[in-house]
């Protein structure tokens, strides 16, 4: 400051004396305000900035999840059903914090070496695409007069408004390739990643795309999974199906499964064994750890874990036999016309609940259109008819109302409150016959059914009389049928399982007491009847039916690998009846189809090899109005020691139908020996 | 005029190296901070090209200074309406002819945009309003001698007649932070004049007072609402907010300063060393430079940064009292107020002392227009040891 003192000792007063006074004003201020910048300079660099450096060399690290192959399905003998076809895939990973104008330029490059369909490519994301071109959107803005006068989002929507308004010719073919690469590449999340293309990208498209990776960050070749089928798609009426990347999470589900750690484009199980087994068969995600420098830019990525492919399902079904099964069943449904409704079919072994067959198909009478509907075999409930009266008879014994010895009863029409209700070989009361509880069975008697019914109703029946029997008698039947698993769930590994329809049971309804006994009342679904015969011939036990037969692994070949859990046969409950009482009713079953009666109803059967055991079933049934006739069966066999249980129902067929079930029941038999077991393993 | 003292010796002196010491030294760490920038964030221009343009604006910049030394005092005398006005044509025509993109970044209608050369004429206009302020307030105290608060009130009163037309065309092309450049000039000016302090005290005290009122405001929510009525807008709340707790939001507004604050504690005293970046600064190649110097030449290359800066000053208000000629004094003044606030908000933008503005840093930043405008500055000041009779005269010479 030495040199303004000299400059200015000789002032005067006046505007030049006071000049160099002010001019030194002005330089003090120069003087405070860099003092103040040094002073917060220093405070930053000197005093916070080891500070300042450590937060600079901060590092974050994220962590992105690779897709893995999901598990397969496989049959029981080592058969793909839903297998997975890897495509090429061309994906691309968002990086945190990417600027639109990067995507742009990658998307751009993308497009000159990866063709993709634009068909769902929307006007809002095409126009997207051409307003990030900064020079695009200046000039669409130019055209827009008073654009000044908005906000900068207001301007953009103005902008994309027009662009969307320009007719579909102003864009090339080569624009909405870009435009819809662009547009998946928006659609990412931070960090996670999308398939460009994943659907037949072609090797030269993959080489392309290769050569040039570096010049587009985030883009990379990878491989996409989606679920075949080669034994045919209707096997997904059982096995499900999965969500695709397009669709993404199932809606209701996106929460939960979020939180689960799915991203919103992961394929997931949406319906049956795929929902079910899902956690099995998602595998486990690759993790690739990324470490992130303090500006978001990716310093490194370490593969923490490759990825682990789902495991395997082995299913109990029997690939080939199921599309036998299912292909009788359609052409017996085919041949049924008139009102039929459908016919569903279950094969099991009855000594594990291992289901080795299922099949059904729905029919629409009007426009006769018949559909896959294998799931109708747990989910539609019918009322089976004279199928039931095993259970029955079961149940009287264990009622000890008739006892293994003392069972005869005098087959007659049943007449309470001026209704008459008979068997079907004795509707006037001209063939009274005296049956045995097996006799009972072999000619399907209704009128022994419902004797059984009053004396568990403890009501003594005169007839002509009016029918004063408790309801509770209701209560009584159903305990056993239900013992047997009709009318309750079968526990089967497939969601959506009915428990069947209940008639209503109030002392107004008691008449309808005497139609449960015989099967005409309450209704059941075709896994049932077949669990009620399992019961039946494995000497007592109530077993969950299953389609799962194990969790495996992937061997080395990509086939079956090391078994990692089985299921294991699942009893319920144990019926309470003794050997001589059980052998009553398979002794009538048996009598179904090898007895000596005249009104024996199996006969037909008996031509089959090995013996089976049986009881038909008839119901009367009405489809809008009409009467209809639903048949049923339920078997098992060889006689002597089961194997295989053969549950069938045929909703709504002509009234004159009576052998449709027997005819499928034998092609069935036939089908299984032939495919699934050789007659020379059982005697 | 005594011939015989025109020697190449008095050539010599003539010319001020102290001055292009300074520049010279500020032009080398402008080209190294600029090459760093562009070495490390990705530009559709070469890094070759970024510097090399700035090189060839220096020496167009040095073609302007030889140019401006050539005038003397009576000669910028009457250039001075010539160029004011010119200037103020430019300012209007970059309404109607702006360029389009630039306009779109930045929201400012401040540039002209001819064969890919992008030229501000708000920066030109600097030196042509500091000429014709020194010119307005010369005239007024020839005639006015006796000052007066009222002829005091005039002089200011001319002096804002002066200045609303450039402000009103600023207010126009949206640039906040030049208009600022320029109410600096205006209020260096006006202490230098001569207005009786009895003028000018009161008047600082208000406006720090009203400034004080306003961020008190700003900091409560009803504050905003109150502000709201006056015309302020939200984003400008949003600055201050970043300003005021810079850490708080660094996704958006508050990024760039974040950024610019890490890169610059992160430099330490020493700093990281030439050409070595860690943080990413939006816009350091113009606006941001200081936080390339700041990290990479730590605590010691600021302060001789800065230290460069007040040399500088320095050495122009010494050639101003060499000179001892009022219309060269109020020039210098003009130029040093330009200078010294596009420094002090600049770097003290970069800090976090001060809310962001697009000011450039002085003879450092890229761009060619702010560099020319620097440059004339510094042509002024040259000119006047250049053409200065009175040192001859001897050291009790007062100002004529």
């Amino acid at each position: 400051m030495k040199i303004f003192k000299k400059r200015t000792k000789k002032t005067n007063k006046g505007k030049a004396a006071s000049l160099p006074f002010r001019i030194n004003i002005i330089f003090i201020v120069v003087g405070i305000l860099f003092v103040a910048l040094l002073t917060q300079l220093a405070y930053l660099q000197v005093m916070y900035g080891s500070k300042f450096k450590a937060e600079v060399n901060r590092s974050d690290t994220s962590v992105v999840n690779g897709n893995v192959q999901r598990g397969m399905i496989f049959d029981s003998t080592g058969h793909v059903l839903v297998g997975n076809s890897a495509h090429q895939a061309i994906i691309y990973t968002k990086g945190v914090n990417v600027l639109s104008s990067d995507m742009y330029k990658t998307a751009n490059r993308l497009a000159q070496y990866v063709t993709v369909p634009t068909g769902s490519l929307t006007k809002r994301q095409l126009a997207d695409y051409y307003l990030a071109d900064a020079s695009n959107l200046a000039k669409v803005e130019k055209t827009i007069s008073g654009i000044q006068d908005y906000s900068a989002d207001a301007k953009y929507d103005k902008a994309v408004t027009k662009v969307e308004g320009y007719p579909n010719s102003t864009f090339s073919a080569a624009t909405k390739n870009a435009a819809t690469i662009f547009a998946k590449m928006s659609g990412a999340y931070q960090l996670s990643t999308v398939n460009i293309k994943d659907d037949k990208v072609s090797t030269r498209e993959v080489a392309m795309v290769g050569e040039h990776l570096a010049d587009m960050p985030g883009v990379n070749v990878g491989t996409s999974w989606s679920r075949n089928y080669p034994n045919g798609q209707s096997i997904q009426g059982i096995t499900g199906t999965v969500s695709n990347e397009k669709s993404g999470l199932p809606s209701d589900r996106v929460n939960e499964l979020l939180a689960q750690g799915y991203s919103r484009n992961d394929s997931v199980g949406q319906s049956y064994l795929e929902r079910q087994y899902e956690p099995v068969l998602r595998g486990t995600k690759s993790q690739t750890q990324i470490v992130l420098n303090s500006d978001n830019q990716i310093k490194k990525e370490i593969k923490k874990y490759g990825g682990q492919k789902g495991d395997n399902l082995q299913l109990t079904i029997n690939a080939k036999f199921q599309k036998q099964l299912q292909s009788l069943v359609h052409s017996a449904e085919s041949s049924a016309g008139g009102n039929s409704t459908g016919t569903y079919a279950v094969v099991m072994n009855p000594n594990n609940g291992a289901i080795i067959g299922m099949a059904g198909v729905d029919r629409n009478p009007k426009t006769s259109k018949i559909t896959d509907n294998i799931l109708g075999t747990i989910n539609s409930s019918i009322v089976m008819g004279s199928v039931v009266k095993g259970a029955m008879v079961s149940g009287a014994l264990m009622d000890h109302v008739i006892t293994p010895t003392n069972s005869t009863l005098t087959d007659q029409p049943i007449t309470t409150g001026g209704v008459k209700k008979s068997s079907w070989f004795n509707h006037n009361g001209h063939a009274n016959i005296s049956v045995d509880a097996s006799d009972a069975l072999q000619v399907s008697s209704n009128s022994y059914m419902m004797q059984l019914a009053m004396k568990e109703g403890h009501f003594n029946y005169v007839e002509g009389g009016a029918l004063t029997m408790s309801p509770n008698v209701f209560n009584t039947m159903r305990g056993y049928f239900n013992q047997f698993g009709l009318g309750v769930k079968t526990g089967v590994d497939i969601p959506g399982e009915s428990t069947g329809l209940q008639g209503a049971s109030g002392y107004n309804h008691i008449g309808s007491a005497l139609d449960l006994s015989f099967g005409n009342y309450d209704a059941y679904t075709t896994m049932q009847v077949a669990q009620y015969m399992s019961t039946i011939a494995n000497g007592g036990n109530r077993i969950e039916p299953h389609v799962v037969e194990a969790i495996r692994g992937t061997s080395k070949n990509g086939k079956l690998g090391t078994v990692k859990a089985t299921v294991m046969p699942k009893v319920l409950n144990h019926i309470d009846m003794t050997k001589a009482q059980r052998d009553v009713v398979k002794t009538g079953l048996y009598r179904v189809v090898h007895g000596t009666n005249t009104y024996k109803t199996g006969g037909m059967l008996s031509s089959i090899k090995p013996e089976i055991s049986a009881k038909t079933g008839t119901a009367q049934t009405f489809y809008n109005g009409n009467e209809t006739v639903t048949l049923s069966l339920a078997s098992y066999a060889p006689s002597s020691h089961p194997q295989v249980v053969v549950a069938l129902a045929m909703p709504n067929l002509g009234v004159n139908a009576e052998s449709n079930n027997m005819a499928l029941a034998k092609q069935i038999y036939s089908a299984y020996w032939k495919t699934v077991q050789s007659t020379s393993t059982v005697k | 005029m005594d011939t015989s003292r025109r020697t190449s010796k008095d050539d010599q002196s003539r010319i001020d190296w102290g001055i292009i010491f300074c520049v010279l030294m500020l032009a080398l760490i402008g080209l190294a901070s600029i090459y760093v920038a562009a070495t490390h964030d990705s530009s559709s221009t070469s890094v070759l090209r970024q510097v090399v343009s700035q090189l060839v604006w220096y020496v167009i910049g040095i073609i302007a200074v030889v140019i401006i030394m050539q005038f003397d005092s009576e000669q910028l005398w009457k250039v001075a309406p010539i160029t004011y006005w010119l200037g103020i044509a430019l300012l209007a025509s970059v309404l109607v002819l702006y360029s389009r993109t630039y306009y779109l970044n930045t929201g400012a209608k401040s540039w002209f945009s001819l064969f890919g050369l992008t030229f501000q004429p708000s920066e030109v206009m600097k030196p042509a309003y500091i000429l014709m302020m020194g010119r307005v307030i010369v005239q007024h105290n020839d005639t006015y001698p006796i000052r007066t608060v009222r002829s005091d009130f005039l002089l200011i009163g001319k002096m804002l007649l002066w200045t609303i037309p450039v402000a009103v065309l600023l207010k126009l092309q949206n640039d906040f932070g030049t208009m600022l450049v320029f109410f600096a000039i205006l209020g260096g000016l006006i202490i230098v004049s001569g207005v009786t302090w009895k003028i000018i005290l009161p008047s600082v005290v208000t406006i720090f007072g009203l400034a004080g009122t306003v961020l008190a405001l700003v900091i409560p929510e009803s504050g905003r609402h109150l502000l709201e009525k006056f015309g302020f807008q939200a984003y400008q709340f949003a600055r201050v907010d970043t300003w005021l707790n810079p850490s708080a939001d660094t996704s958006n507004q508050g990024y760039q300063l974040w950024q610019s604050m890490k890169a610059i504690g992160s430099g330490g005293i020493f700093g990281t060393g030439f050409d070595q970046s860690h943080v990413y600064v939006p816009v350091r190649e113009s606006d941001m430079i200081f936080s390339v110097i700041g990290e990479n030449f730590g605590f010691i290359g600021s302060c001789i940064l800065i230290l460069l800066y007040f040399l500088l000053i320095y050495q122009m208000i010494k050639v101003t009292f060499d000179t001892r000629n009022v219309f060269y004094a109020y020039i210098s003044t003009g130029v040093i107020m330009m200078i010294l606030f596009h420094v002090f908000e600049n770097v003290g933008m970069s800090i976090g002392l001060l809310p962001l503005t697009g000011i450039p840093l002085p003879f450092v930043s890229a761009g060619g227009s702010a560099l020319i405008g620097n440059m004339i500055g510094i042509g002024l000041i040259m000119s006047m040891q250049y053409h200065n009779k009175s040192y001859m005269f001897g050291e009790d010479k007062e100002f004529s």
